[in-house]
């Protein structure tokens, strides 16, 4: 349905004409926004900004700010780190699988905010497949009983680094399990596919995706398949419609979802797993 | 004293009485008789079962002539049809039946009223005698009653755009006469409209007609004329968004209207997601909008009621339309298959932007030569009445449309990209919904006070989308795939219901029935089917559950003449829904009253209370094909309204104005949103319930309507000053906020002009204050991965914006004007009519909606969509 009201959309906007208006539009105030997702065995990168006024696309960081994370009530040591021209809270230390990450930060002049997580247990993933010419990946995931979200997304590979994720390959998912009827029309390819198992629980089931690009001989793609908690999922899912729908006229603006008290944002659990394909 | 001697006194004492009771009331008759006169049906009778008449010839007239046909009929039944209608009284009297003159000072005339041409019916023809400055008007099937007294001896019918009939009728007894009326101009087309009494002589409120003549008058857009779009034009009615034929009735939602063609719901009433309504103006006869005030034979919704109904067809000359627009074009034929019997009707219409298109599809799109694009809306209705008797017409109508989208590929390809490789592919999408309704409705005349109509009827609405995937390379590699997948939602509904109109004197106007409905749900039903390279992978279907609800009701109003100044309409509806979960019972009671007041103005005032079963779960900005009907449960309980109107009307200037002010109070209960977050074709499944939220609504305000109804120049101004409001526990923090479509004033101005014989001029303005709008009230950044060491997206930068309380801002204020010229001519009896039309002719930039957009600097900015400019449009027809 999002897919048929973004094409109806879009008809619409074609017909359309556009003119930029000035309306007032009441601010809701500067609040902080905490953003990490965090993987156990991984260091945890923090980000710290600060909302603006609507319509905003660039948002100062707060590199002053007092952060307090903790993993199960453990301490975890941060530092302030720039890395590609953006500064991240870093932690000294790796995550831990089955601790509850906690985080709070305040700053000055703004509302001290906090959220909290679980990290989820790892996808189990075997047989992965893709054959040089062709325009597949194929693999196997076996679901544990209990409900599981899952986001999967597919990179290619340096060629002398077959671990090191060179960019984002595009992908059609199975229906079968997303209902993404019109993608097979539309020849809609994608970065990444959030699925959960309401259609699998407890399955071991076999999942083609159809790359928009053909594999070529020997060299390798990495296909990444991560588990979320309820909160990372949520985040996701509604951040993957708000920016879909955003210019759809059939559409209300959704709202994304986010665990920070008092501020905006999402600290989420994932827990990605990889295997590393070599196209023969 | 012999043996028989003896017995004979015994045998004589026993045999009186047992001729006495050889027959009774419910003795079995059998009697055929055409055309002969009363007192022959009696010797029969009492030659073949010893039945002794008693009258005296002096007073009895025993010379009416009568026609009968009863097989193994009850006496009663028998005597009831000879006499009744005869001014003849029977009673048992011993082993007699004595007749005797029934004293009665007044007497029935009944009938129906119709074309003198066609044979159509009239519906709301008057009928009126002037002796007692009483009348009626005709009924939804053109039959009307009257009870006069019984030495009125002349009446008056008379109906819009027709030659008034005086009628004198001959004796004094009750009489079945049927009223022929011939047009007042035979070189303007007559379109058969409600002609209602005045104003002031309704106890009606809140009640519109639409004449279907306005409706063609009406200026076009993309050359459709379009009932639901004129209804818009109406005080009271919004359109919602711009460009939308959906109608919002006095804050309700477009779920919240109850709309009948032919007295079958019709679940969804727009092609092309709301732009033209799938009525075809080709078939309808009548259209009746309540906005309130609601007769107690309605129920089942809370906002609205649209009862169109379908021409009968012409019952004495073939007749046909063919119209040519830019969008789509249409064809009508009606006619006798029976002479005066038997008639028909049958309509099409289709859109054809496709055909012309399939060209470019096929390479635009890379098709190849088997593959196709269709991407249409057709819509076709069949109509057959039959006349049994002067007591017994039956109906056949079918409706069926539907909106499709089809894609056909089937094509090798060399190469994906850049990239050789050759492979073959086939795909074949469908996506497409449509309603289809069918009723099957007899008539009957019990007495000339009694008329009945039962309907049997079934409705559904589906949506539908589907696609065939398959995919081969070719050459060396092993690479095959065969999808398959389905997703469908539907409503389905059969129902009968039995309605009687009963005039049991001129004081009252009875009406009751009964009807129960069978509501199917199948609230999106996927199947899918995927196998890869001959592998398995998936067969299955998920969802695939089934919902019944069974709505049984019962009403009965009557619209009382208190006095010559006081009217009273007082009814009841009660109602039950049976879910395997639940039941419900509603008892709605139904008021209206109606003063009249000096200098001839009508005061009005009404109650209702309304309840709905069924819901609709629509996450969407509008109101779309893709939303799923779903019945009323024990944790989503039914909606119920109550609404009170107050108003004055009257019609003035030798009825060629009318004018009425009402104020509305409505309140709802169990308005629900649905809350889960729209995925792609979404099912309600079994928990369902939990994504919804229940509130409550209001809505306030007031209409005023001033209409020329006669005359060269035509037209209406409708002004309406309207709140509608929400409130549900988790939006806005629980506090009352504006509904989406709340305006706070709406000014409508249609106006109709003729310039001699053959040209029409219509024109029409519309101003709205904004609706509310929803805008972010902050934006902040997002974040999608773990690390920041992993490769950026190829996708546009984004981020997330904060969307805060609901409906705190409005949109600018919104007016066009859309303006229609339309010339006729005959030629050799064919009539030849073109019309052009401008739709939003100063070309306003209206708002569809806001939202931020990033221009080349890669700044966000606050932009308008406006979505229809000025659109001119041409179209012609020819009638014959």
């Amino acid at each position: 349905m999002r897919k048929i009201r973004w094409i109806i959309g879009s008809l619409l906007i074609l017909t359309a004409c556009e003119k930029k208006v000035d309306i007032t539009v009441p601010y809701s105030g500067d609040k902080i926004v905490v953003n990490s997702f965090v993987q156990p065995d991984s260091t945890v990168y923090i980000r710290v900004t600060r909302s603006q006024p609507p319509g905003s696309n660039a948002f100062p960081e707060v590199p002053d700010a007092t952060v307090s994370l903790t993993a199960s009530g453990i301490p975890v040591q941060t530092q302030w780190q720039v890395i590609g021209g953006r500064g991240y809270f870093v932690s000294r230390t790796p995550a831990a699988k089955g601790m509850m990450y906690r985080i709070q930060v305040s700053a000055a002049g703004l509302d001290t905010v906090s959220a909290s997580d679980t990290l989820p247990r790892a996808p189990l993933l075997k047989e992965a497949f893709a054959q040089a010419g062709g325009n597949r990946v194929k693999f196997v995931l076996k679901d544990l009983p209990g409900k599981d979200f899952y986001r999967f997304r597919l990179y290619a590979a340096a060629p002398d680094n077959k671990e090191l994720p060179l960019r984002r390959e595009l992908f059609r998912f199975d229906p079968s399990y997303n209902n993404s009827f019109t993608d097979v029309a539309t020849e809609n390819f994608l970065e990444t596919a959030l699925v959960s198992d309401e259609r699998f629980d407890g399955r071991e089931i076999t999942i083609v995706m159809q790359t928009q690009d053909v594999n070529m001989k020997d060299e390798h793609l990495i296909l990444e398949v991560t588990s979320l908690t309820n909160a990372s999922w949520q985040y996701l899912k509604t951040l993957e419609l708000q920016t879909a729908n955003k210019g759809n006229a059939l559409v209300d603006l959704s709202r994304v979802y986010t665990n920070v008290v008092k501020g905006y944002g999402i600290l989420g659990g994932v827990n990605a797993a990889n295997l590393y394909i070599q196209i023969k | 004293m012999s043996l028989a001697r003896k017995l004979l006194p015994g045998l004589l004492l026993i045999c009186i009485p047992l001729q006495v009771l050889a027959w009774n009331w419910r003795t079995r008759i059998t009697l055929s008789l055409k055309d002969q006169p009363l007192f022959t049906a009696c010797e029969k009778i009492e030659k073949a079962y010893g039945i002794h008449f008693s009258y005296s010839r002096d007073v009895v007239k025993m010379n009416q002539r009568v026609t009968i046909d009863a097989k193994e009929m009850s006496l009663r039944r028998v005597m009831e049809i000879l006499f009744s209608e005869n001014g003849i009284q029977y009673k048992r009297i011993g082993d007699q039946l004595v007749l005797t003159v029934k004293q009665s000072n007044t007497r029935t005339i009944s009938g129906f009223v119709e074309d003198a041409r066609s044979g159509e019916k009239l519906i709301g023809a008057t009928v009126y005698s002037p002796q007692q400055r009483i009348g009626t008007v005709t009924n939804q099937y053109g039959f009307y009653s009257l009870t006069v007294p019984r030495d009125s001896i002349s009446l008056l019918v008379s109906y819009t755009g027709y030659l008034s009939t005086p009628a004198t009728l001959k004796d004094k007894e009750n009489r079945q006469v049927h009223f022929k009326l011939n047009p007042s101009n035979t070189l303007q087309e007559v379109e058969i409209t409600e002609n209602l009494p005045k104003l002031q002589e309704q106890t009606q409120m809140s009640k519109v007609n639409l004449a279907v003549s306005q409706v063609k008058a009406m200026p076009r857009m993309l050359g459709e004329e379009d009932v639901l779009r004129t209804i818009q034009a109406m005080p009271g009615v919004s359109g919602g968004t711009e460009g939308s034929s959906n109608i919002h009735v006095r804050g309700g939602s477009p779920d919240q209207n109850l709309i009948l063609l032919d007295g079958t719901p019709v679940y969804n009433s727009s092609h092309l997601f709301g732009i033209f309504s799938v009525f075809n103006p080709d078939i309808i006869k009548n259209v009746d909008l309540y906005k309130g005030a609601f007769p107690a034979r309605y129920g089942g919704r809370l906002s609205s009621v649209v009862d169109i109904s379908m021409k009968d067809g012409d019952m004495y000359n073939y007749h046909g339309e063919i119209s040519v627009g830019l969008l789509a074009s249409r064809g009508m034929l009606e006619g006798p298959i029976v002479k005066g019997k038997t008639s028909f009707i049958i309509t099409g219409r289709r859109t054809y932007a496709d055909m012309f298109l399939q060209d470019a599809a096929r390479n635009g799109m890379k098709l190849g030569d088997k593959g196709s694009l269709w991407a249409y809306f057709y819509d076709a209705n069949i109509k057959v009445n039959h006349i049994f008797s002067d007591r017994d017409r039956i109906y056949l109508s079918a409706y069926g449309g539907q909106d499709n989208m089809k894609l056909t590929r089937d094509k090798q390809f060399d190469s994906v990209g850049i990239t050789p490789k050759r492979y073959h592919e086939q795909i074949n999408f469908r996506l497409g919904w449509g309603n289809q309704a069918y009723s099957l409705r007899w008539n009957h005349i019990f007495n000339p006070r009694l008329f009945s109509n039962l309907t049997l009827n079934y409705s559904q609405f589906y949506f539908l989308t589907d696609y065939r995937y398959k995919y081969e390379a070719l050459d060396s590699i092993r690479e095959k795939d065969n999808m398959f997948g389905r997703y469908y939602s539907k409503v389905h509904n059969a129902g009968g219901r039995i309605d009687f109109d009963y005039r049991p004197n001129p004081r009252h106007a009875v009406r009751f029935g009964m009807q129960a409905i069978s509501h199917i749900f199948q609230p999106g039903i996927t199947r899918f089917n995927n196998v890869s390279d001959d592998q398995l992978l998936t067969d299955t279907m998920y969802n695939n559950r089934t919902s019944a609800g069974v709505e049984l009701s019962l009403y009965i109003e009557d619209d009382w003449r208190i006095g010559d100044s006081m009217h009273l309409n007082l009814g009841v509806h009660t109602s039950g829904f049976l879910v395997p979960s639940s039941a419900y019972i509603s008892v709605q009671p139904r008021l209206g009253f109606r003063y009249l007041l000096p200098r001839k103005w009508a005061f009005k005032i009404s109650y209702t209370q309304m309840t709905q079963y069924i819901h609709l779960l629509s996450n969407s900005a509008t109101f779309l094909p893709t939303d799923l009907w779903v019945a009323a449960t024990n944790k989503v309980p039914p909606m119920f309204s109550t609404q009170v109107a107050i108003g004055l009307a009257k019609t003035f200037q030798g009825e060629q104005f009318e004018i009425s002010l009402e104020g509305y109070k409505k309140t709802m209960h169990n308005v629900i949103e649905y809350v889960e977050a729209s995925g792609n074709f979404q099912s309600a499944t079994s928990n369902w319930e939990d994504n919804v939220i229940i509130g409550r609504g209001w809505s306030y305000g007031g209409e005023l309507l001033l209409q020329k109804k006669k005359g060269s120049l035509r037209g209406w101004i409708g002004y309406t000053l309207a709140w509608s409001e929400r409130a549900f526990p988790n939006v806005n923090h629980g506090r009352v906020f504006p509904y989406k479509y709340d305006r706070r004033h709406d000014i409508e101005i249609v106006l109709t002009q003729r310039l001699g014989k053959r040209w029409e001029l219509s024109a029409q303005w519309e101003f709205a204050t904004g609706t509310p709008l929803t805008l972010p009230t902050a934006s902040y950044e997002q974040i999608v991965d773990v690390s920041p060491h992993l490769p950026p997206s190829r996708q546009d930068p984004s981020e997330v914006d904060l969307v805060g309380d609901r409906n705190t801002l409005r949109m600018q204020n919104t007016h066009r004007l859309d303006i229609g010229a339309t010339y006729t001519v005959i030629r050799r009896k064919r009539r030849h009519m073109l019309n052009l039309s401008f739709y939003n002719v100063y070309n306003q930039q209206n708002p569809f909606f806001y939202y931020y957009k990033r221009n080349g600097a890669q700044q966000r900015e606050l932009t308008m969509v406006s979505l229809l400019p000025i659109l001119p449009s041409i179209a012609y027809a020819i009638r014959f």
